[in-house]
Protein backbone atom coordinates (compact mmCIF):
# COMPACT_ATOMS: atom_id res chain seq x y z
CA UNK A 1 0.00 0.00 0.00
CA UNK A 2 1.02 3.63 -0.44
CA UNK A 3 2.45 6.09 1.49
CA UNK A 4 -0.60 7.87 1.68
CA UNK A 5 -2.41 4.74 2.14
CA UNK A 6 -0.54 4.06 5.08
CA UNK A 7 -1.58 7.76 6.49
CA UNK A 8 -5.16 7.54 6.05
CA UNK A 9 -4.79 4.42 8.06
CA UNK A 10 -2.72 6.30 11.04
CA UNK A 11 -5.10 9.16 10.59
CA UNK A 12 -8.02 6.36 11.47
CA UNK A 13 -6.66 5.54 14.35
CA UNK A 14 -6.26 8.54 15.68
CA UNK A 15 -9.81 9.37 14.50
CA UNK A 16 -11.18 6.02 16.54
CA UNK A 17 -9.47 7.20 19.69
CA UNK A 18 -11.09 10.14 19.25
CA UNK A 19 -14.24 8.81 18.93
CA UNK A 20 -13.75 6.40 21.59
CA UNK A 21 -13.23 9.36 23.57
CA UNK A 22 -16.40 10.87 22.92
CA UNK A 23 -18.62 8.08 23.10
CA UNK A 24 -17.16 7.99 26.38
CA UNK A 25 -18.21 11.48 27.50
CA UNK A 26 -21.43 11.07 26.31
CA UNK A 27 -22.08 7.85 28.05
CA UNK A 28 -20.70 9.97 31.56
CA UNK A 29 -22.94 12.73 31.03
CA UNK A 30 -25.85 10.46 30.45
CA UNK A 31 -24.82 8.23 33.61
CA UNK A 32 -23.81 11.53 35.80
CA UNK A 33 -20.45 12.56 35.61
CA UNK A 34 -18.44 12.48 38.97
CA UNK A 35 -21.45 11.35 40.22
CA UNK A 36 -20.27 8.87 43.31
CA UNK A 37 -21.83 6.66 45.86
CA UNK A 38 -25.83 6.65 46.06
CA UNK A 39 -27.75 9.71 47.58
CA UNK A 40 -28.76 9.21 51.03
CA UNK A 41 -32.84 9.13 50.80
CA UNK A 42 -33.07 7.43 47.57
CA UNK A 43 -34.19 3.71 46.78
CA UNK A 44 -31.22 1.20 47.65
CA UNK A 45 -30.44 -0.43 44.58
CA UNK A 46 -31.99 -3.97 44.71
CA UNK A 47 -29.20 -6.91 44.27
CA UNK A 48 -28.76 -10.44 44.74
CA UNK A 49 -25.72 -13.25 45.78
CA UNK A 50 -24.89 -16.04 47.15
CA UNK A 51 -24.19 -16.80 51.37
CA UNK A 52 -20.52 -17.74 52.11
CA UNK A 53 -22.59 -20.06 54.34
CA UNK A 54 -24.71 -21.23 51.36
CA UNK A 55 -28.37 -20.00 50.78
CA UNK A 56 -29.16 -16.78 48.90
CA UNK A 57 -29.79 -13.22 49.72
CA UNK A 58 -31.63 -10.48 48.32
CA UNK A 59 -32.04 -7.00 49.74
CA UNK A 60 -35.66 -6.53 48.88
CA UNK A 61 -36.64 -9.74 51.15
CA UNK A 62 -34.93 -7.47 53.96
CA UNK A 63 -37.68 -4.63 53.84
CA UNK A 64 -39.26 -4.22 56.93
CA UNK A 65 -36.17 -4.12 59.01
CA UNK A 66 -33.02 -1.43 58.67
CA UNK A 67 -29.39 -3.30 56.87
CA UNK A 68 -26.64 -2.79 57.39
CA UNK A 69 -24.24 -3.30 54.05
CA UNK A 70 -20.36 -3.51 55.51
CA UNK A 71 -18.90 -4.17 51.80
CA UNK A 72 -15.01 -5.61 52.36
CA UNK A 73 -12.72 -7.64 50.55
CA UNK A 74 -10.44 -9.92 52.29
CA UNK A 75 -7.30 -8.54 50.48
CA UNK A 76 -8.01 -4.80 52.08
CA UNK A 77 -6.04 -3.84 55.17
CA UNK A 78 -8.26 -1.66 57.01
CA UNK A 79 -11.29 -4.10 56.01
CA UNK A 80 -9.81 -7.37 58.21
CA UNK A 81 -9.10 -4.46 61.06
CA UNK A 82 -12.38 -3.54 61.21
CA UNK A 83 -14.24 -6.91 60.89
CA UNK A 84 -13.74 -8.10 64.39
CA UNK A 85 -15.92 -4.75 65.50
CA UNK A 86 -18.40 -5.55 62.55
CA UNK A 87 -18.60 -9.15 63.93
CA UNK A 88 -19.48 -7.51 67.83
CA UNK A 89 -21.99 -5.07 66.13
CA UNK A 90 -23.50 -8.11 64.19
CA UNK A 91 -24.05 -10.15 67.24
CA UNK A 92 -25.21 -7.25 68.78
CA UNK A 93 -27.84 -6.67 66.55
CA UNK A 94 -29.04 -10.06 67.29
CA UNK A 95 -30.59 -8.86 70.59
CA UNK A 96 -33.71 -7.15 71.21
CA UNK A 97 -34.25 -3.95 70.99
CA UNK A 98 -32.43 -4.67 67.68
CA UNK A 99 -34.16 -4.42 64.48
CA UNK A 100 -31.10 -4.14 62.52
CA UNK A 101 -29.78 -6.83 60.43
CA UNK A 102 -26.16 -6.56 60.00
CA UNK A 103 -24.32 -7.94 56.12
CA UNK A 104 -20.98 -7.86 55.02
CA UNK A 105 -20.71 -7.84 50.87
CA UNK A 106 -17.63 -9.45 50.13
CA UNK A 107 -16.24 -7.11 46.96
CA UNK A 108 -13.90 -10.32 46.27
CA UNK A 109 -16.70 -12.49 45.46
CA UNK A 110 -13.93 -15.73 46.01
CA UNK A 111 -15.47 -18.10 48.40
CA UNK A 112 -12.26 -19.32 48.99
CA UNK A 113 -10.57 -16.52 50.08
CA UNK A 114 -13.85 -15.19 51.88
CA UNK A 115 -13.59 -18.54 53.98
CA UNK A 116 -9.81 -17.96 54.60
CA UNK A 117 -10.59 -15.19 56.52
CA UNK A 118 -13.68 -16.25 58.04
CA UNK A 119 -11.73 -19.16 59.50
CA UNK A 120 -8.64 -16.91 60.89
CA UNK A 121 -11.04 -14.25 62.42
CA UNK A 122 -14.27 -16.73 64.02
CA UNK A 123 -16.58 -14.21 62.00
CA UNK A 124 -20.32 -15.56 62.07
CA UNK A 125 -22.31 -12.81 60.49
CA UNK A 126 -23.86 -13.32 56.50
CA UNK A 127 -21.25 -12.96 54.05
CA UNK A 128 -22.65 -12.12 50.47
CA UNK A 129 -20.30 -13.16 47.74
CA UNK A 130 -20.30 -10.44 45.41
CA UNK A 131 -19.84 -10.78 41.78
CA UNK A 132 -19.42 -7.14 40.72
CA UNK A 133 -23.39 -6.22 40.81
CA UNK A 134 -23.81 -4.96 44.15
CA UNK A 135 -20.14 -2.78 44.16
CA UNK A 136 -21.59 -1.63 40.79
CA UNK A 137 -24.99 -0.64 41.91
CA UNK A 138 -23.50 1.13 45.06
CA UNK A 139 -20.53 3.01 43.22
CA UNK A 140 -18.65 1.56 45.79
CA UNK A 141 -15.22 3.08 45.05
CA UNK A 142 -13.40 2.36 47.87
CA UNK A 143 -13.76 -0.32 51.08
CA UNK A 144 -14.49 -0.21 53.74
CA UNK A 145 -17.61 1.45 53.16
CA UNK A 146 -20.88 0.42 54.74
CA UNK A 147 -24.44 1.59 53.25
CA UNK A 148 -27.07 1.75 55.76
CA UNK A 149 -30.57 1.06 54.20
CA UNK A 150 -33.22 1.79 56.44
CA UNK A 151 -36.98 -0.71 57.04
CA UNK A 152 -38.25 1.07 54.02
CA UNK A 153 -35.20 0.28 51.51
CA UNK A 154 -34.40 3.79 51.35
CA UNK A 155 -30.38 4.97 51.55
CA UNK A 156 -30.42 6.03 54.96
CA UNK A 157 -26.49 6.55 55.67
CA UNK A 158 -22.96 5.80 54.33
CA UNK A 159 -19.67 5.30 56.30
CA UNK A 160 -16.69 5.40 54.65
CA UNK A 161 -13.73 4.20 55.83
CA UNK A 162 -13.05 1.87 59.17
CA UNK A 163 -15.50 2.69 61.65
CA UNK A 164 -14.79 1.72 65.40
CA UNK A 165 -17.16 -0.52 66.66
CA UNK A 166 -19.06 2.20 68.57
CA UNK A 167 -19.81 4.46 65.44
CA UNK A 168 -20.62 2.20 63.70
CA UNK A 169 -23.60 0.31 66.22
CA UNK A 170 -24.46 3.97 66.74
CA UNK A 171 -24.91 4.88 62.98
CA UNK A 172 -27.39 1.70 62.75
CA UNK A 173 -29.66 2.39 66.29
CA UNK A 174 -29.88 6.10 64.68
CA UNK A 175 -31.02 4.42 61.38
CA UNK A 176 -33.25 2.16 64.24
CA UNK A 177 -35.21 4.84 65.54
CA UNK A 178 -35.53 6.87 62.51
CA UNK A 179 -39.24 6.55 61.86
CA UNK B 1 7.67 9.95 7.65
CA UNK B 2 5.23 11.15 9.49
CA UNK B 3 3.17 9.78 12.65
CA UNK B 4 0.27 8.70 11.26
CA UNK B 5 1.99 7.12 8.16
CA UNK B 6 4.14 5.15 10.99
CA UNK B 7 0.96 4.30 12.81
CA UNK B 8 -0.89 2.85 9.87
CA UNK B 9 2.01 1.64 7.55
CA UNK B 10 2.43 -1.18 10.68
CA UNK B 11 -1.25 -2.40 9.76
CA UNK B 12 -1.26 -1.65 6.01
CA UNK B 13 2.56 -2.22 5.20
CA UNK B 14 4.30 -3.59 7.47
CA UNK B 15 7.01 -5.26 5.45
CA UNK B 16 7.89 -1.81 3.63
CA UNK B 17 6.90 0.45 6.93
CA UNK B 18 9.25 -2.11 9.17
CA UNK B 19 12.36 -1.65 6.81
CA UNK B 20 11.84 2.09 7.23
CA UNK B 21 11.43 1.87 10.94
CA UNK B 22 14.59 -0.32 11.16
CA UNK B 23 16.57 2.37 8.95
CA UNK B 24 16.09 4.93 11.19
CA UNK B 25 12.70 6.09 10.99
CA UNK B 26 11.12 4.62 14.64
CA UNK B 27 10.46 7.26 17.28
CA UNK B 28 9.40 5.72 20.67
CA UNK B 29 7.47 8.53 21.54
CA UNK B 30 4.99 7.15 19.03
CA UNK B 31 4.03 4.21 21.20
CA UNK B 32 4.16 5.90 24.28
CA UNK B 33 1.86 8.49 22.96
CA UNK B 34 -0.80 5.52 21.71
CA UNK B 35 -0.73 4.11 24.72
CA UNK B 36 -1.59 7.86 27.20
CA UNK B 37 -4.28 7.92 24.72
CA UNK B 38 -5.85 4.45 24.45
CA UNK B 39 -6.09 4.79 28.66
CA UNK B 40 -7.20 8.14 28.78
CA UNK B 41 -9.56 7.37 25.56
CA UNK B 42 -10.72 3.49 27.42
CA UNK B 43 -10.80 4.95 31.02
CA UNK B 44 -12.82 7.87 31.28
CA UNK B 45 -15.64 6.82 32.97
CA UNK B 46 -12.56 5.92 35.99
CA UNK B 47 -10.60 8.58 35.71
CA UNK B 48 -13.77 10.97 35.83
CA UNK B 49 -15.11 8.57 39.21
CA UNK B 50 -11.94 9.24 40.61
CA UNK B 51 -12.04 13.06 40.07
CA UNK B 52 -15.66 12.66 41.84
CA UNK B 53 -13.77 10.76 44.66
CA UNK B 54 -11.20 13.01 45.14
CA UNK B 55 -14.54 15.73 45.92
CA UNK B 56 -16.01 13.47 47.92
CA UNK B 57 -14.05 11.31 49.66
CA UNK B 58 -10.55 12.50 49.65
CA UNK B 59 -7.35 12.92 47.22
CA UNK B 60 -5.95 9.83 48.75
CA UNK B 61 -8.76 7.71 47.58
CA UNK B 62 -8.44 9.14 44.33
CA UNK B 63 -4.79 8.67 44.34
CA UNK B 64 -5.63 4.81 44.75
CA UNK B 65 -8.42 4.55 42.39
CA UNK B 66 -6.11 6.66 39.56
CA UNK B 67 -2.89 4.61 39.91
CA UNK B 68 -5.72 1.03 39.61
CA UNK B 69 -6.89 2.33 36.62
CA UNK B 70 -3.48 3.51 35.20
CA UNK B 71 -2.53 -0.20 36.10
CA UNK B 72 -5.11 -1.27 32.82
CA UNK B 73 -2.31 -0.75 30.78
CA UNK B 74 0.51 -2.14 32.84
CA UNK B 75 0.05 -5.53 30.92
CA UNK B 76 0.40 -3.70 27.02
CA UNK B 77 3.73 -2.16 28.56
CA UNK B 78 4.81 -5.49 29.74
CA UNK B 79 4.06 -7.18 26.32
CA UNK B 80 6.34 -3.82 24.86
CA UNK B 81 8.97 -4.78 26.87
CA UNK B 82 9.05 -8.15 25.74
CA UNK B 83 8.71 -7.60 22.19
CA UNK B 84 11.72 -5.54 22.48
CA UNK B 85 13.82 -7.62 25.09
CA UNK B 86 13.11 -10.97 22.63
CA UNK B 87 13.88 -8.59 19.83
CA UNK B 88 16.91 -7.64 20.81
CA UNK B 89 18.18 -11.27 21.18
CA UNK B 90 17.27 -12.41 17.88
CA UNK B 91 18.14 -8.98 15.52
CA UNK B 92 21.29 -6.98 17.13
CA UNK B 93 20.20 -4.40 15.68
CA UNK B 94 20.73 -1.23 18.02
CA UNK B 95 17.46 0.41 17.91
CA UNK B 96 15.81 -3.24 18.06
CA UNK B 97 13.83 -2.29 20.99
CA UNK B 98 12.07 1.40 19.66
CA UNK B 99 11.18 -0.62 16.41
CA UNK B 100 10.13 -3.66 18.78
CA UNK B 101 7.51 -1.01 20.13
CA UNK B 102 5.69 -1.16 17.16
CA UNK B 103 4.80 -4.39 17.23
CA UNK B 104 2.03 -3.19 19.93
CA UNK B 105 -0.06 -1.27 17.47
CA UNK B 106 -2.06 -4.17 15.72
CA UNK B 107 -3.21 -5.16 19.32
CA UNK B 108 -4.41 -1.77 19.27
CA UNK B 109 -6.21 -1.53 16.72
CA UNK B 110 -8.42 -4.60 17.40
CA UNK B 111 -8.75 -3.67 21.37
CA UNK B 112 -9.61 -0.47 19.69
CA UNK B 113 -12.19 -1.89 17.36
CA UNK B 114 -14.06 -4.14 20.23
CA UNK B 115 -14.12 -1.30 22.24
CA UNK B 116 -15.65 1.12 19.97
CA UNK B 117 -18.48 -1.21 19.00
CA UNK B 118 -19.40 -2.39 22.50
CA UNK B 119 -19.32 1.63 23.41
CA UNK B 120 -21.94 2.45 20.43
CA UNK B 121 -23.69 -0.68 21.54
CA UNK B 122 -24.37 0.59 24.95
CA UNK B 123 -23.29 -2.80 26.87
CA UNK B 124 -20.36 -3.85 28.13
CA UNK B 125 -17.68 -6.68 25.80
CA UNK B 126 -18.88 -10.08 26.56
CA UNK B 127 -15.91 -12.06 28.34
CA UNK B 128 -16.21 -14.42 25.36
CA UNK B 129 -15.88 -11.83 22.52
CA UNK B 130 -13.24 -10.19 24.94
CA UNK B 131 -11.07 -13.42 25.14
CA UNK B 132 -11.68 -13.06 21.42
CA UNK B 133 -10.16 -9.74 20.59
CA UNK B 134 -6.97 -10.51 23.08
CA UNK B 135 -6.06 -13.35 20.96
CA UNK B 136 -7.10 -11.72 17.73
CA UNK B 137 -5.03 -8.91 18.54
CA UNK B 138 -1.44 -10.74 20.19
CA UNK B 139 -1.84 -12.87 16.94
CA UNK B 140 -1.94 -10.42 14.48
CA UNK B 141 1.05 -8.54 16.79
CA UNK B 142 2.68 -11.77 16.61
CA UNK B 143 2.68 -11.74 12.86
CA UNK B 144 3.99 -8.36 12.69
CA UNK B 145 6.48 -8.84 15.46
CA UNK B 146 7.92 -11.66 12.84
CA UNK B 147 8.24 -9.32 9.39
CA UNK B 148 10.00 -6.95 12.00
CA UNK B 149 12.48 -9.05 12.99
CA UNK B 150 13.20 -10.03 9.54
CA UNK B 151 13.59 -6.30 8.46
CA UNK B 152 15.79 -5.83 11.14
CA UNK B 153 17.78 -9.29 10.58
CA UNK B 154 18.44 -7.62 7.37
CA UNK B 155 19.97 -4.55 8.32
CA UNK B 156 24.27 -3.60 7.17
CA UNK B 157 26.68 -4.67 10.07
CA UNK B 158 27.36 -1.03 10.51
CA UNK B 159 24.02 -0.39 11.93
CA UNK B 160 24.07 -3.85 14.25
CA UNK B 161 24.64 -3.03 18.18
CA UNK B 162 27.92 -4.38 19.23
CA UNK B 163 28.14 -7.34 20.94
CA UNK B 164 28.93 -7.60 24.82
CA UNK B 165 32.01 -9.32 25.70
CA UNK B 166 31.06 -11.37 28.74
Amino acid sequence: MSAAGSRWVGRAILAALALLFALRIVQLRGQGLLHVGTPRGSLAPDFAGPLLAGDRFRLSDERGHPVALVFWAPWCGPCRAEMPGVERVARALKEKPHTARLVAVDTEGNPETAKAIVDRLGLTMPIVLDDGSASNAYQVAMIPQTILVDKAGHVAGLLRGEQSEADLLSAIEHVEQTP
Amino acid sequence: MSFSERIGGVLVAPRKTFALLAAGAARPSDVALLVVLRLVAGELDRFARAIGTARDIGVGAAEQEILATTSVVLPDIVGILAAGVVMQLFARAKNAFDVAAYVWIPYLAVQLGGALLYSALRHPEPARVRVLLEWAGVAWAAGVWIVALVELRKLPPEAQAPEVKA
